[in-house]
């Protein structure tokens, strides 16, 4: 293997060199950058515009999770296997900066090449991982989760309806569905029980939550794993409400569905992810162009508009109409709603274990 | 005309060894990483070789691991034993066929196998949903006149999706097994005045036993592991051991632990194999009872 | 007067069969009936009969580009599972000391849960500074998952093999590798081509080894598996239905062919 890893290499090689040296002929090789993210962000239609503005193809890997995308960073070889990724943001501080200075596992960004990451929104500012003066990661999109449910079937004006409490009012029993996650479940439910602060829950607080958990367990109708599964039993009716992602709510009232979502009392789950350089990244320069265009306006309104995802950048939310930053939940920040940001938990392996015990229940 | 007379052709260990060697690389090796890694310890920061027992210790006094463990275990053995049942007929029909028709049956029981499982799975959803295809007939034929909840998401949808993936596997070593069977045994059986449920006890079955113990073998080790299935069909309590070990490296970073997890899980089915090997002929099948 | 005792029975058998067969290929149905709707959302309702996800998978080099990666690695893996698995069974009709050790180690890459022997694979790759591809990495993961299973496959069959013929062979004084070729081999070819049929299916179907390590070409599962994690995925039953054709495509050319070597010898 090692020796056709060679060959390949020493072809390339002589390939690009026989290339460059042709008299006359300036030769811009498009270079490929391989990155992890969330597919949902590079949607087919918004591909061109980062692409086409840097010149570089971005090779995006199978997604499988955010917790995945850090764990391969950590992984032996991690650093110098990728180019570009993306997390969330709070699940990825910790191990992106490492435990002590100098223990980084991303590259410290050269901020003279992503001008855009200096105009983001005032929120997000906060949020870029920063260490010792020196730039890490930077926020490029948010969102939120909330309950994605049919008006038809309940009333969007109740105050139930406007709460977690919605998922498990024995009022909907059978008819709700919660996501097979043991992270955002349990905050949901938590949330629902009045905890104000869920991801600094002690093991008394989760204890209650789970057997919380476990008496509502038989009103929900299936814990869905998957978007279009979670799509499809809303469209279908097999369920009336359901723990839901914007994306979610955008390809249902597309469908022409009666569905919105609710903007929960008791805390709106708010979450952003980041963009960050491995380390040791084989092609730096690209992913840093990558990088800029993605805190960029015309990317910005080009994901906006076609997934509903919010992005960071200030001069996105500035461009849209006030009439579609409400549409899209711009200004949340502004309506005085209760977020709570999603983090990681302090002992996420009792978190898990928790959402064992409820499903072995 | 005793077995020890002729010696098959071949040198054994000639034979054997680039299946050896690429065992030892491939499959040795990752296992012994896999006992390694359950030892070290994992936080946030990634995974370090500081050797630690708390893996094991967890399992130990956690009850939630050894209820899912055992109940996987159940699972895997139930759907083992159904899709055996299920799968003998099968097996036995085509070895009935002849010419055209045996191959055109024997491509028709793969073709469902190469659309993906992710297919496979989720097609189960409009099917048996509440507004799936099954309710949809009966309420159009007026059986019913509210959709029936309970043909999805419980313990019995993952039997069933769990048999259906897994057919394949158990009719195809069975068959090649009855395959061989000289039909003129049954034929002289028969003559004999043997009822058919003799010929199918004392002929078929202990002639086909390695084509049964290897189907048995390949569905139990697939089901014991399963995490799809259970999480997709299985409603809110779809859940196995797969699925925590999944959690550990899909959800959670904490990869010595999905690491214990799995090789708790190894030890076990290694152990269950022995243990039944001897009983069931596993032994004396593959090893001639020696050794 | 029973003229044949067993009548009964047989009709049992065939009416079983034909069941099987209904229950097996419903589902399928279902994917292709639901390849025609028009919607975003796979499911029901059907909103409304189009032919237009048929389009966008033609129209998608990625999707394209995915089957021939997954049919490659999947000849390739059987081509060499098949053979090792071969070597293992004509071993195993022989008596030798460490037969069961032999087994047991066989067995292995069945016993490790497929996530755990991803990872494990990744790291192992991460440390030997092997790229991920698809006929490094993958086809090393590919091998590995379905080895034990052509094993279990194959054995059954070399075990029941007569014997006396042989014996007979050996007799006459023929070379083991003219026995080998002229006599056993023919005999055991359908075990053989079943065993590498089943092989690739194995192959074609496996994802969670193959997320792991893959790199920039992806088999079918993989490019599925991308396609639903975080969006619709509306033109997927129309790939699952092309691919089923082509499929089917295959095995008639495949019984063509074996239809003409059969008269020709």
């Amino acid at each position: 293997m090692k020796r056709r890893g060679f060959l390949k290499h020493s072809t390339q090689a002589l390939g690009a060199a026989a290339l460059a040296g042709i008299p006359g002929m300036s030769f811009a090789q498009q270079k490929t950058i391989t990155a992890v993210f969330a597919g949902v962000i590079l949607p087919d239609k918004v591909r061109p515009i980062v692409e086409g503005g840097t010149n570089v193809r971005i090779n995006n890997l199978p997604y499988v999770s955010p917790t995945d995308t850090v764990a391969k960073l950590t992984a032996p070889g991690g650093t110098s296997r990728y180019d570009f990724m993306v997390s969330v943001t709070n699940f990825m501080r910790g191990p992106l900066l490492g435990e002590r200075d100098g223990q980084e596992l991303a590259m410290a960004l050269d901020t003279s090449k992503v001008p855009n990451a200096a105009k983001l929104l005032p929120l997000f500012q906060d949020q870029i991982i920063r260490r010792a003066g020196k730039t890490y990661a930077v926020p490029i999109f948010w969102g939120y989760d909330s309950v994605i449910y049919n008006r038809k079937k309940i009333p969007e004006e109740a105050a139930l309806t406007q709460s977690w409490k919605v998922l498990f009012d024995d009022k909907y029993a059978g008819r709700v569905a919660l996501r097979d996650d043991a992270h955002q479940s349990i905050a949901a439910a938590a949330l629902a029980m009045g905890h104000k602060k869920p991801f600094e829950m002690d093991r008394k607080d989760l204890g209650d939550v789970t057997k919380f958990l476990i008496a509502k367990k038989k009103n929900f109708r299936t814990l869905w794993t998957q978007f279009g599964e979670a799509v499809n039993m809303m469209s279908s009716g097999e369920v009336d409400a359901m723990y839901g992602w914007i994306v979610m709510r955008a390809v249902l009232q597309r469908r022409g569905m009666d569905v919105t979502n609710n903007w929960p009392s008791d805390g709106l789950l708010f979450w952003n992810q980041a963009a960050f350089i491995p380390k040791n990244a084989p092609n730096a320069n690209e992913a840093h162009a990558v990088l800029n265009a993605m805190c960029g306006v015309e990317y910005g309104t080009a994901l906006t508009r076609e997934t509903e995802y919010l992005v960071t950048s200030a001069g996105t939310a500035a461009a849209l109409s006030p009439a579609d930053r409400t549409k899209y939940g711009y200004d949340i920040l502004e309506r005085g709603l209760n977020l709570v940001p999603l983090a990681w938990p302090k002992d996420m392996d009792s978190w898990i274990e928790a959402w064992g015990r409820v499903k072995a229940a | 005309m005793s077995d020890a007379a002729v010696k098959p052709i071949g040198k054994p260990w000639l034979l054997a060894s680039p299946a050896v060697l690429w065992l030892l690389v491939f499959g040795l090796a990752p296992l012994v990483f896999m006992v390694a890694m359950s030892f070290w310890k994992s936080t946030i920061f990634g995974t370090r070789p500081d050797f630690q027992l708390g893996n094991y210790a967890r399992q130990l006094t956690e009850p939630l691991y050894g209820t899912l463990l055992l109940k996987s275990l159940r699972i895997a053995a139930v759907s083992t034993l159904i899709a055996l049942v299920v799968s003998y007929p099968i097996a036995y029909f085509l070895t009935r066929l002849r010419g055209l028709w045996k191959s055109v049956f024997i491509i028709g029981l793969f073709m469902p196998f190469w659309t993906s499982y992710v297919v496979r799975t989720f097609v189960w959803l409009p099917i048996l949903g509440r507004a799936g295809a099954i309710n949809a007939t009966l309420l159009w034929l007026g059986v019913i006149d509210q959709p029936i909840d309970w043909l999805i998401y419980n313990e019995g949808t993952i039997y069933l999706g769990l048999v259906y993936v897994y057919t394949l596997f158990m009719v195809l070593p069975i068959y090649l097994s009855l395959d061989r069977i000289d039909p003129r045994l049954i034929e002289a059986a028969v003559d004999l005045g043997a009822r058919p449920w003799s010929v199918l006890w004392r002929i078929l079955l202990p002639l086909s036993w390695p084509g049964v113990l290897s189907g048995c073998i390949m569905v139990f080790l697939l089901g014991v592991g399963a995490y799809v299935t259970p999480r997709l069909l299985g409603g809110p309590s779809g859940i196995m051991y797969g699925n925590m070990i999944a959690d550990q490296f899909l959800n959670n970073n904490n990869w010595a632990f999905g690491a214990a997890l799995g090789s708790t899980l190894a030890l076990v089915v290694v152990i269950l194999l022995l243990v039944t090997g001897r009983w069931i002929g596993i032994r004396q099948v593959f090893t001639g009872g020696r050794f | 007067m029973a003229r044949d005792p067993f009548r009964a029975w047989k009709l049992a058998l065939w009416t079983y069969a034909a069941t099987f067969f209904f229950v097996l290929y419903a589902p399928l149905v279902m994917i292709a009936v639901l390849s025609f709707n028009g919607s975003e959302i796979t499911g029901f309702p059907i909103t409304e009969l189009s032919l237009r996800w048929y389009r966008t998978v033609l129209a998608s080099p990625r999707l394209l580009a995915a089957f021939g990666h997954s049919v490659t690695v999947g000849a390739a893996a059987a081509l060499i599972a098949t053979a090792l698995a071969l070597g293992l069974s004509l071993a195993f009709r022989h008596d030798f000391r460490g037969k069961g050790t032999l087994l047991n180690l066989v067995l292995v890459p069945m016993v490790i849960p497929g996530i755990i022997g991803g990872i494990v694979l990744l790291i192992f790759f991460g440390y030997a500074e092997v790229r991920s591809s698809l006929m490094s990495t993958v086809l090393v993961a590919h091998v590995n998952w379905v080895l034990p299973f052509a094993f279990l496959t194959l054995y059954p069959r070399v075990h029941r093999f007569d014997q006396t013929l042989e014996e007979a062979a050996m007799d006459l004084g023929a070379h083991p590798r003219q026995i080998f070729l002229r006599i056993v081999l023919p005999i055991i070819r359908p075990g053989i081509i079943a065993t590498a049929l089943f092989s690739f299916s194995l192959s074609f179907d496996e994802f969670i080894r193959t997320v792991f390590v893959v790199g920039e070409e992806r088999t079918v599962p993989v490019q599925f598996w991308t396609m639903i994690v975080d969006r619709l995925a509306p033109e997927l039953p129309a790939m699952a239905v092309m691919i089923i054709l082509v499929s089917m495509a295959a095995a008639l050319l495949g019984f063509a062919y074996a239809k003409r070597a059969d008269h020709a010898s």
